[in-house]
């Protein structure tokens, strides 16, 4: 008896270490973190303050790459919103999906894990195909590149649409239909107003992505011989050939500065938006 | 899908030349490190990432766990070319300083992706998390265990194939990123280490420098490889994160 509890005791002391142990653990991983981004925002923020003020004295080069970037997204961003509210209705509501909806839900579980790259080399043997298909690509790069971000973005796109349908109580729905509403109607007239900043917010979010998004529009861009790149593209090309000691291309920290404020600027707009919507159903923050 | 559709009919159609088979070949190296930089990633990262989920939603006080979560979303919202940059300013001459031979680029590479790794578990546990139920917390506590213990002895087991799901996630994230590690090499290169390329950044430099018929090819069939292993990780996780978005 005396044995068996000096070995309950020992048992329970190397249990009460590995709490302590794995709790200290768990402790550090978040104090490294936090100290990453804080070094991160820090050189962030001053070089790219310095770069901003050679940038201005040299004549920008941000602000054509800026404008490139937004008039790809504002081509990008309507199409792939078109054709992802339509998937993630057909997902979200089985009622008006059917059988579409639920091959949808099985293509959603592994499209948002699809890398940009793979996207990127679907595009090129697209534009690549065929001299008629090369010839268009070359006299719409943007649209080109376009197609390309969109067809990226599409999947995690309605997956997160798909969620924010979903998110839209079950018994409005089913408070319409017994008010004699069809699917069509309840969806129309009741999903849609409640899931309307949810739709914002992920329309946001996305645009932050398909801002910082390099690979595929620098592969279009690079098979269709387009001379002015959007911004990531741009900060791609000024690091990767001014690489080396001394000389990490110049004016990239700026370059990178913007492109970071732009993005954090539309996600704590997206996070807001979801918070908004979130607190009038009660649900946790 | 789509993409899938076009690559298995360029790969088809073209890739079992003999230019594509020795692009395949080579590819066969490059593929090997990718896995072994990824899996690295995977493990670094993931546990740093489960850690801090861990700290911020079980362990820390509000203005910590706000500050962790705050960190962990900008690292989140960083673009890929951001992380290159960050690569090349200050991982690249960091390890150009200290030569370790043979390991010089797969450290390089590993410590860059397990930054990215960070965020994806991170998100995913945190929501594995809050999906505890509360009845498993105060059943822990009325039997007088406390807070560091139930999260140790009770919460941690609880979620452990949650966990691997999540780390399989920082997996698929790592090994299909280009942008940052084509960056890193190319200012690896720049600082006289002998070059290294993942496959996805392999790709990307490829695409990005006149690639001729067979290696369309090769770069179809490395795609179509990577597509492969993503999409298998994204149904695995799926599986355990009904309805969350983690990539």
């Amino acid at each position: 008896m005396g044995v068996s509890s000096a070995a309950l005791a020992r048992e329970s002391s190397a249990r009460v270490q590995s709490s302590l142990a794995g709790g200290l653990t768990a402790w550090l991983c978040g104090v490294f973190a936090i100290a990453l981004a804080a070094a991160m925002i820090a050189l962030l923020a001053r070089a790219g303050w310095a770069d901003i003020a050679t940038e201005t004295v040299n004549g920008s080069q941000i602000i054509p790459s800026l404008e490139w970037s937004l008039a790809l997204i504002s081509l990008a961003l309507p199409l792939a919103a078109l054709v992802a509210i339509g998937a993630a209705v057909a997902a979200a509501e089985p009622a008006l999906g059917g059988r579409a909806g639920r091959l949808l839900n099985v293509a959603l579980r592994a499209g948002p894990a699809v890398p940009g790259i793979v996207i990127g080399i679907a595009a090129l043997a697209i534009v690549t195909a065929d001299a008629q298909i090369a010839n268009a690509a070359r006299l719409h790069p943007v649209l080109s590149a376009a197609l390309a971000l969109a067809a990226l973005n599409l999947p995690i796109m309605s997956a997160r649409l798909r969620t924010v349908f979903r998110g839209v109580p079950l018994v409005w729905r089913v408070a319409a239909a017994a008010s004699g509403a069809t699917p069509g109607v309840a969806f129309a007239r009741i999903v849609m107003p409640r899931a309307w900043p949810g739709i914002v917010a992920v329309l946001l979010n996305t645009a932050g992505q398909m801002l910082g998004e390099t690979a595929v529009i620098a592969i279009v861009l690079f098979a269709t011989n387009r001379a002015q790149p959007p911004l990531p593209v741009y900060l791609w090309e000024m690091v990767t050939h001014g690489a080396g000691p001394g000389s990490t291309g110049p004016v990239a920290a700026a370059e990178a500065l913007v492109l970071v404020v732009a993005i954090a600027a539309l996600r704590l707009t997206s996070r807001a938006l979801l918070g908004s919507r979130r607190r009038p159903q009660g649900a946790p923050a | 899908m789509a993409a899938a559709a076009v690559l298995l009919t360029v790969v088809i159609s073209g890739a079992l030349s003999s230019h594509a088979l020795r692009g395949a070949d080579g590819l066969a190296t490059t593929a090997l490190f990718t896995m072994g930089v990824a899996a690295a990633a995977a493990v670094i990262g993931g546990s740093l990432g489960i850690g801090c989920a861990f700290a911020a939603q079980e362990l820390a006080p509000s203005v910590v766990r706000r500050a962790i979560e705050a960190a962990v979303a900008f690292l989140g919202a960083m673009p890929a070319v951001a992380f290159g940059w960050f690569a090349a300013v200050a991982v690249a001459p960091f390890v150009a300083a200290r030569p370790m031979g043979s390991a010089t680029q797969f450290a390089a590479a590993t410590a860059v992706l397990t930054v990215m790794v960070i965020p994806t578990t991170c998100a995913l546990v945190t929501r594995a998390l809050r999906r505890v139920p509360a009845a498993t917390r105060h059943a822990s506590a009325a039997a007088g265990a406390s807070r560091l213990q139930t999260t140790a002895l009770v919460i941690l087991p609880s979620l452990r194939r949650r966990i691997g799901a999540a780390a399989l996630a920082g997996f698929a994230r790592a090994i299909g990123e280009a942008t940052a590690l084509q960056i890193l090499f190319a200012s690896l290169a720049a600082y006289g280490i002998a070059p290294a390329a993942t496959t996805a950044s392999w790709i990307f430099a490829a695409a990005t420098s006149a690639p001729t018929a067979g290696t369309a090819a090769a770069l179809s069939l490395a795609a179509l490889a990577l597509l492969a292993i993503a999409a298998g990780c994204g149904f695995v996780v799926a599986r355990e994160y009904r309805g969350a978005q983690w990539a």
